[in-house]
């Protein structure tokens, strides 16, 4: 029996991974930036806008 | 303990914690922009990483023996995937590049500073020369700064990093640093100010910091200098500008 030529493997999936696997990344990336980045850099801002306050209040 | 194996533990101290992963809080802008920098190119990282180990697991899947028992004779060579993947990373690294060398030539920059103050590591300890500031005699304020002894430590102190005499800035204050060793080679480095810079015998570095809070910033040598490299840190306590006066007329 003739073995049917094996053709077009790579691009049947390579479209599928590459999609999945960027998309997934994506939204990884988006989730330490939204999650972990800008939350630290909130929380930094705070931080002088207290110090900020403070000392226009005259305290050290 | 589980508080100190969680990788999500938020941390308050400028000392560095028992199983810490990640920076200190920054008390600079040049640490700020290191982290941010940092941050930048974790997000890509992030990406790229999901994106790799994705379809290396799909190919481990998919292109297994049992999924795909007879190999394809033309998938050995691809001049156009092999051309696709060693000019995408040449391009990622490229963009990383501009960012990267925009931080290094912002953190060169000494501008106008209010104080110099001369670093000089030595075989196992720092000493600081606050050379603006002269006595009638002609003297210069000078001290050692040695690590405090375990034996010796105060209740709040911490061990292998506080140090007898600290190393006093005022905030919001640029101040000059001239590094120097005065044997072999040494490294003053103070993560929360973003500072590392080598103290290298016979030569002059140079850098710059700007504390913007009051607070005591806790470094170490950070170049192997002997038996005793491990045992000489650095301790920075950025004052208020009274504070810092007050502390130099009783000098």
């Amino acid at each position: 029996m003739p073995i049917a030529p094996i053709t077009g493997r790579l691009r049947k999936r390579l479209w599928l991974d590459l999609s999945v696997g960027l998309g997934l990344g994506v939204t990884a990336a988006y989730a330490y930036w939204y999650g972990i980045h800008l939350k630290s850099v909130q929380r930094q801002e705070e931080f002088y806008l207290k110090l900020e306050r403070a000392r226009a209040q005259g305290q050290p | 303990m589980l508080q100190n194996i969680s990788i999500f533990n938020t941390l308050f101290n400028d000392a560095p914690q028992p199983w810490q992963i990640g920076f200190q809080d920054s008390a600079s802008p040049a640490f700020t922009g290191i982290v941010e920098l940092h941050n930048i190119i974790f997000f890509y990282l992030i990406l790229i990483c999901v994106g790799v180990f994705w379809i290396l697991g799909s190919t481990m899947y998919y292109y297994s023996h049992n999924n795909s028992p007879i190999v394809h004779k033309y998938l050995n060579h691809g001049t156009l995937i092999e051309l696709i993947w060693t000019i995408t990373p040449a391009l990622i690294l490229t963009v990383i590049a501009f960012p990267s060398f925009r931080l290094l030539y912002l953190l060169d920059e000494v501008t106008s500073p209010t104080i110099t103050i001369k670093v000089v590591g030595h075989q196992w300890y720092w000493s600081y020369e606050y050379s603006d500031y002269v006595t009638e005699s002609g003297q210069s304020i000078e001290f050692d700064s040695y690590m405090i002894p375990e034996s010796d430590l105060e209740l709040g102190q911490f061990r292998l990093l506080d140090v007898d005499n600290k190393m006093i800035i005022p905030v919001d204050c640029h101040i000059r640093l001239i590094v120097t060793g005065a044997d072999v080679i040494h490294s003053f480095a103070v993560p929360s100010l973003g500072l590392k810079i080598d103290a290298t015998p016979g030569r002059l570095n140079q850098s710059s910091i700007l504390a913007e809070r009051t607070g005591t910033f806790y470094g170490q040598c950070s170049e192997i200098c002997g038996t005793w490299h491990g045992f000489m840190p650095i301790a920075v306590e950025a004052v208020s500008v009274q504070d810092y006066l007050a502390w130099v007329d009783s000098m």
